[in-house]
């Protein structure tokens, strides 16, 4: 026992004088089934875990006006059960395996997962294959009905019932331009989701929920020639589906001039929002945006909150990040304290762009922001569970799973030039304000902008 | 003196369970394949000569390590007069130290990769953060430093008051916040486990010299622990924690004040009018976790309402569709718990909501569970055992546990052992002694009007 302790405690050393700074590589072995899945295999046997992570490539920007909300109900669905799992199996079985699951969606993409000890990798594995090949024999209308209720209640409690809770669904709809696939919120709207019908299900999973269009990421402590029996044996008899429809290319999104909006709400204090249609993930500037993002917010020496919430105290608090997927929008909040006004919060907000576009930022300012994502690059990376979706991501999004080390290098070639001029390129050009007042405050709405030019 | 925990390895699963299928084709699930032993990661203890202790743990392949002072104090040090005084005392300790700023302390943590966090809880207070590796050392220092020599400056104080009244005004907006402030004030009277918030005037009214005091008695070595876990250079950590906690004032032991909790079987509505749902409550006080039938009465939680699969959480809400977040949970103070289900139901059916809760908790005291139900929740829970333990913050926040608790040194190792020793009869025996229905408190926030015929068969609604 001592022996095997001394034994790990000097592999450790060794390891981080090696490692360093460095990220890790995510290697791994990718294949595609005859039915068209693709499947991503990573091993790391340094616990006796592993996870299953399954993307299909829809999420709610490939939704139609009317529909809203429908990626994500469907979702909800695909944990009622399928022919070979009763109602309430699925969770029940997995959590008897000692694992947990859960699944998300997105604008691009919705995923399933499931982490666990790492005997129970078959199961998981049974269990996916069931729901993506066989999920119609047994969907019925009551599967359908509670799950919508269900959905009416996760759109009352994290948006309906929540201060603020509208606001983003609200930007959305107002930097992009009616009927863009990302100008209505993943949740979808209450009426939408009424409307949604059992024909739906079966038509969304005809179209979209097919091998071909769906990728297997598997992290973690396994057996490969074992692992690749058992993907064979549980998925290899389902069916290729039709070719995905083809999604509409997006346009450039812009926005003629500033547009201010106002939304009264269940709130002590209003709150300004501003946000200024950007690019997508990995876009050339995507990284710079993102380390601009912690130079405004990021932590208690970023631009906005030094001056704004520490210094000046006038404001309760700042935010700013940049959403990318297949488009992108940069945001930045501030909650004036009481006695101040949101007009006076705008005042200082276009001072401090106006700032990080005349002067670049210091080195470290650049460096703390640096530093902050490689330390996010090593967290994601730090559970089975993280890393068989960055996988999934990696895959989709930048066409090769193991793509963590050029990601992480995107930020560290970011110069405060870049920073300086990202903050004119995009914070330059018109934007969305909206602000969020207490009801029967309407006046406390930002309804102009002043002389905010940028050198 | 130091003291060596040899590698223990545990075995999380019980042999399947399921009897040997022939591989048919995809009409049966497959039988879960030998369970693997889970290996805790190996600790080493020592205490310092001022009474710090200090528990390290070489954890996992990621370049980053975790450090965590944690504190033996916390709002349980308060009285009624100082409510969130230990929360003002650490907002004025990040404040800056005698040798650094507010900014220089977030700067370097920055630069180290991470941030400070410090967190003022119940029973204890925690000073730490996670970051890169190579800055392990310089983060150790960073951290005492904000433990032993808070400058507090004066200037500060208004701001700081300031934001934690506005805290609280944004935190009574939200319905969840409200019904859980009510649910402790019940539980709890007259005590600190009780006071969620303070009063506006009792903020304002804290001096400097309130601060000073609360942190000259409860910050000291003899109430402390210093966690490591993570990939570190062990000798170069050392080094740092002895130079820098190496001469810390001893202080004083914890004085423990205990609680006298209450709960009768009466509904209690925070009112918000037009609310489309209703936040419920519904809980007691139950034994804590240094008790011999609290495992047991966690895995009763998590076939009552702990779990995806649970009872209440399938009824309420996968048949239902009543809420989108039922769940039910064991809060462990020190010296004393409660248990709760919690959830957000839509308004027009908060009555059948407590009404199906009811029949979950009273078909559990009537009927053993069955030996298959238990195993499949004793291996859920062994699972997530592994899972605690397979992060560095998860493994410091087991330990942590299990010093506050004072469970020994072999709580984790004998952990999965004693959940698989639970029995159906003691589920339902704790199902009965420690949920009962007739002394059972409930808390509604929701719009009264609409809820008030329909939850009026569930008790008395106090004015």
């Amino acid at each position: 026992m001592r022996h095997a302790m001394f034994a790990m405690a000097g592999c450790a050393l060794v390891a981080t004088a090696a490692a360093a700074q460095g990220i890790p590589s995510l290697t791994h072995e990718r294949y595609t089934l005859d039915n068209g899945l693709t499947v991503i295999l990573h091993e790391d046997r340094s616990t006796p875990m592993v996870a299953v992570n399954v993307w299909y490539h829809v999420g709610s920007a490939d939704e139609q006006p009317g529909r809203t909300g429908f990626a994500h109900l469907f979702e909800h669905v695909m944990f009622m059960g399928s022919q070979h799992v009763p109602v309430g199996a699925f969770d029940q079985w997995l959590e008897a395996a000692g694992a947990n699951n859960n699944g998300s969606t997105s604008q691009d993409r919705t995923n399933y997962f499931e982490w666990m000890p790492s005997n129970a990798l078959p199961l998981a594995l049974w269990l996916e294959a069931d729901r993506m090949g066989w999920l119609l024999p047994t969907m019925d209308q009551a599967k359908l009905d509670v799950q919508r209720d269900v959905v009416k209640n996760e759109r009352r409690q994290r948006v309906d019932n929540v201060p603020y809770g509208r606001a983003f669904e609200t930007m959305l709809g107002a930097v992009f331009p009616a009927g863009h696939p990302y100008s209505w919120p993943t949740i979808g709207s209450m009426a939408d989701l009424s409307a949604a019908s059992l024909d739906d299900v079966t038509q969304f999973f005809r179209t979209y929920y097919a091998p071909n269009n769906a990728t297997l990421a598997i992290a973690g402590d396994f057996d490969r020639d074992s692992v690749k029996v058992w993907v064979q044996r549980y998925f290899g008899e389902i069916p290729r589906g039709p070719a995905m429809p083809a999604r509409p290319s997006l346009k450039e999104v812009t926005i003629p001039r500033d547009t201010f909006l106002v939304l009264e709400d269940k709130v002590q204090l209003p709150r300004l929002y501003y946000a200024w249609p950007s690019v997508k993930l990995f876009h050339a500037d995507d990284a710079s945006l993102d380390l601009l993002a912690y130079v405004l917010a990021g932590d208690k020496n970023s631009r906005l909150y030094k001056r704004l919430v520490y210094e000046m105290q006038v404001a309760q608090d700042v935010t700013a990040f940049q959403m990318s997927g297949r488009e992108g929008m940069f945001m930045v909040s501030v909650t004036p304290k009481p006695g101040q006004t949101p007009a006076r919060m705008a005042q200082l907000v276009n001072e401090e762009i106006r700032k990080l576009s005349s002067q670049a930022v210091s080195d470290r300012e650049l460096a703390r922001a640096q530093n902050s994502y490689r330390a996010q690059f090593l967290d994601r990376l730090a559970s089975v569970n993280g890393k068989a979706d960055q996988l999934n991501s990696y895959n989709y999004y930048a066409g090769t799973p193991d793509y963590v080390r050029q990601d992480a290098a995107r930020y560290d070639a970011v110069t405060a030039a870049d920073i300086q001029r990202v903050v004119r390129d995009y914070l330059g050009k018109p934007k969305v304000v909206l602000t969020v007042v207490p009801e029967g405050k309407p006046d406390l709405m930002v309804k102009e902008m002043g002389d905010v030019r940028i050198p | 003196m130091k003291r060596l925990t040899p590698l223990v390895t545990i075995a999380t699963l019980a042999a399947a369970a399921l009897p040997a299928r022939a591989q048919a084709p995809r009409e049966t699930p497959p039988a879960p394949g030998a369970p693997k032993d889970f290996a805790l990661a190996a600790v080493r203890s020592f205490a310092l000569p001022n009474g710090l202790e200090v528990t390290m743990a070489p954890y996992g392949i990621t370049p980053k390590v975790a450090v965590r002072l944690v504190v033996q104090s916390g709002n349980i040090d308060e009285t009624a007069e100082t409510t969130w005084l230990a929360d003002l005392t650490r907002d004025l300790m990040l404040e800056g130290t005698t040798t650094r700023t507010a900014q220089q302390i977030a700067e370097e943590a920055a630069q180290y990769g991470g941030a400070v966090a410090f967190n003022v809880g119940m029973n204890e207070s925690s000073i730490g953060g996670d970051v890169l590796s190579e800055f392990g050392p310089n983060m150790v220092r960073l951290v005492a430093d904000i433990a032993r020599n808070p400058k507090f400056p004066e200037t500060e104080l208004a701001r700081l008051k300031a934001n934690r009244l506005r805290q609280i005004t944004v935190a009574k907006s939200q319905q969840q916040q409200l019904a859980n402030e009510k649910f402790l004030s019940v539980l709890y009277p007259n005590h600190p486990y009780g006071r969620m918030f303070p009063t506006e005037s009792q903020v304002q009214s804290y001096t400097l010299d309130q601060v000073r005091a609360f942190h000259t008695a409860n910050y000291g070595a003899r109430r402390s622990h210093f966690y490591v876990v993570g990939r570190f250079d062990a000798a170069a950590m050392e080094a740092a924690i002895r130079q820098s906690l190496g001469d810390w004032q001893p202080g004083t032991e914890p004085v423990f004040n205990a609680p006298a909790p209450k709960t009768s079987r009466v509904i209690h509505v925070v009112d918000r009018p037009g609310a489309v749902q209703s936040t419920i409550y519904l809980g007691l006080p139950v034994v804590d976790p240094s008790h011999p039938d609290y495992v047991a009465l966690r895995v009763t939680d998590a076939i009552l309402g702990g779990s995806f699969g649970s009872r209440i959480t399938s009824n309420i809400r996968e048949q239902k569709g009543y809420t989108y977040s039922p769940f039910s949970t064991i809060n462990p103070y020190l010296k004393n718990a409660y248990w709760a289900e919690i959830a957000d139901v839509t308004t027009n059916v908060t009555g059948p909501s407590l009404k199906e809760i009811f029949f979950e908790i009273d078909r559990l005291q009537s009927e053993a569970p069955s030996a298959q139900e238990l195993q499949s929740i004793q291996r859920y829970l062994a699972g997530i055992f592994v899972l605690q333990n397979s992060s560095r913050n998860g493994i410091i926040n087991q330990l942590q546990f299990t010093e506050l608790h004072g469970l020994g040194e072999n709580y984790l190792r004998d952990l999965v052992r004693k959940i698989y020793a639970v029995t159906p009869a003691d589920v339902q025996r704790i199902a009965r002694e420690y949920l009962k229905d007739d002394t059972m408190t409930i808390v509604i926030a929701g719009d009264r009007r609409v809820i008030e015929e329909q939850i009026k068969p569930f008790g008395t609604i106090m004015e």
